[in-house]
């Protein structure tokens, strides 16, 4: 026996060994790393790509349009925390996503940064149970993305739970504001050599991270794609929502052109709601999360600055 | 008293090891220690009765005889069948009926069921699972 689980643990290790190792080099392949900005730390990338897009001009589509289409790998690990967080036995680990304000620091309201610590304790993930992201979540969500273009519309396909974006073009205004949709309503335009993207009505069910930063249903989100050489797009996304953010802030990554050529975005039907897992998670302690709109984050806001003055009043 | 004392050194080998070299393969777009006690290995051997190919995770059911002889049924948590797909894995590697021993993480709701990392087939073919190859 004595032998026989010495023989298993070596096995056990000198596999996971092999596997670390066959792990590391599929991962230094499967994208582009020839760059005129090869840095993947999130500011120091976004730095160089402002000034790499201004001298590099992009191939185009039959429209005369950049042509961004192919098969791109996100970098960095923004899905577990929006700022620089540690490598741990659970996460990638990472440099803040966020770019400005420069700090790399969410720029989040007092009461809300409370709402946030209670929210991940408290609440499954949205991925864990099949929900969609959001905008911009979905974009750095899964790793792999195929964009497409045909005159007047751009798709983006992803491999979580059907999330494709199809992207118009034309001028076209968004829907009514009482409509509220998972990935919300995305109209997009060209400026200059940037496909920026304007998208509203979010359902807000979702997180912007791993550590429950969340949005509400009035959130206005801005996404800059831009090329700044053949194989690597700049991307930038700014939220607005003065409900719980105290300013506008900025998070940017960089997309590598895969090296796998024959590589193809599956779909992938996330079963109803993950229904074993979640309830795994219900098991022990943890909720649906509910949401937040506008109008509740504004009087738990006003709650938040009641209590405030009452502490001030005290000398706490 | 021996046998106890070299399981642990198993499970403590077998943890070390996962902790060093094996990280990348079970992070996932949505936290694993929330479901999943990472700070500890298990292992079953037993009979696989089904296996359930789908997204967002595959499941393995597999027919456990306990230390009482009593049969006891777990469930093994893969990462998605497009994941695994691209691992090299197919369905016809678990077979119904077929010996396998599986390591992984015990879930944190006490229930029968493990995220698994590695199933190791009777003819010595050893599959890694993964929630995240799309990193």
């Amino acid at each position: 026996m004595r032998s026989r689980l010495l023989k298993l643990a070596g096995a056990i290790i000198g596999a996971l060994i092999l596997a670390s190792l066959m792990h590391a080099p599929a991962r230094a392949q499967s994208w582009v790393t020839d760059s005129v900005c090869p840095d993947d730390a999130h500011l120091e990338f976004h730095r160089c790509a402002l000034r790499a897009a201004r001298n590099y001009d992009p191939p185009r589509t039959v429209d005369g349009v950049p042509d961004m289409q192919g098969i791109w790998r996100r970098r960095g690990a923004m899905h577990e925390s929006l700022q620089a967080h540690p490598r741990t036995i659970d996460d990638a680990g990472g440099t803040s996503g966020v770019v400005d304000p420069a700090d790399g620091f969410v720029p989040i309201q007092d009461w809300a940064e409370a709402k946030r610590r209670y929210n991940r304790p408290a609440y499954v993930h949205h991925n864990a149970i099949c929900r969609l992201s959001g905008v911009p979540v979905t974009m750095y969500m899964t790793g792999t993305y195929q964009f497409m273009q045909i005159p007047g519309t751009f798709f983006i396909q992803g491999e979580e739970s059907h999330a494709f974006r199809t992207v118009p073009l034309d001028g076209r205004k968004h829907i009514g504001e009482d409509i509220k949709l998972w990935n919300g309503d995305s109209i997009g335009r060209w400026e200059g050599n940037a496909l920026v993207i304007e998208t509203r009505n979010q359902a807000a069910k979702s997180w912007l991270d791993q550590r429950g930063r969340f949005f509400t249903d009035e959130a206005v989100v801005t996404e800059r794609f831009t090329m700044i050489d053949a194989n690597t797009i700049h991307y930038q996304a700014t939220i607005e929502d003065p409900n719980v953010f105290t300013r506008p802030f900025t998070i940017a990554t960089a997309y590598r052109r895969s090296t796998v050529e024959s590589f193809e975005v599956w779909e992938e039907a996330c079963h109803e709601n993950n229904d074993f897992a979640k309830q795994q998670f219900l098991n022990v302690g943890y909720e649906i999360y509910p949401g937040i709109t506008g109008e509740e984050a504004r009087r738990l806001s006003a709650a938040w600055d009641l209590e405030e003055a009452e502490l001030e009043e005290l000398g706490r | 008293m021996m046998e106890r004392k070299f399981r642990k050194v198993f499970v403590g080998l077998a943890a070390a090891a996962i902790a060093v070299f094996a990280t990348p393969l079970v992070r996932a777009h949505h936290s694993v220690a929330l479901q999943f006690d990472m700070s500890q290995e298990i292992e079953i051997e037993g009979t696989i009765m089904e296996l359930e190919w789908r997204n967002p995770h595959a499941w393995l059911q597999v027919e456990v005889e306990n230390e009482a002889g009593e049969t006891e049924v777990w469930r093994v948590e893969f990462g998605s069948g497009n994941s695994l797909t691209r691992r090299g894995w197919r369905p016809a590697d678990l077979p119904i009926g077929a010996h396998v021993t599986v390591h992984g993480l015990p879930a944190r709701d006490g229930s029968n069921t493990i995220a698994g990392e590695e199933v190791i087939l009777d003819d010595g073919r050893e599959l890694f699972t993964g929630s995240s190859p799309r990193e």
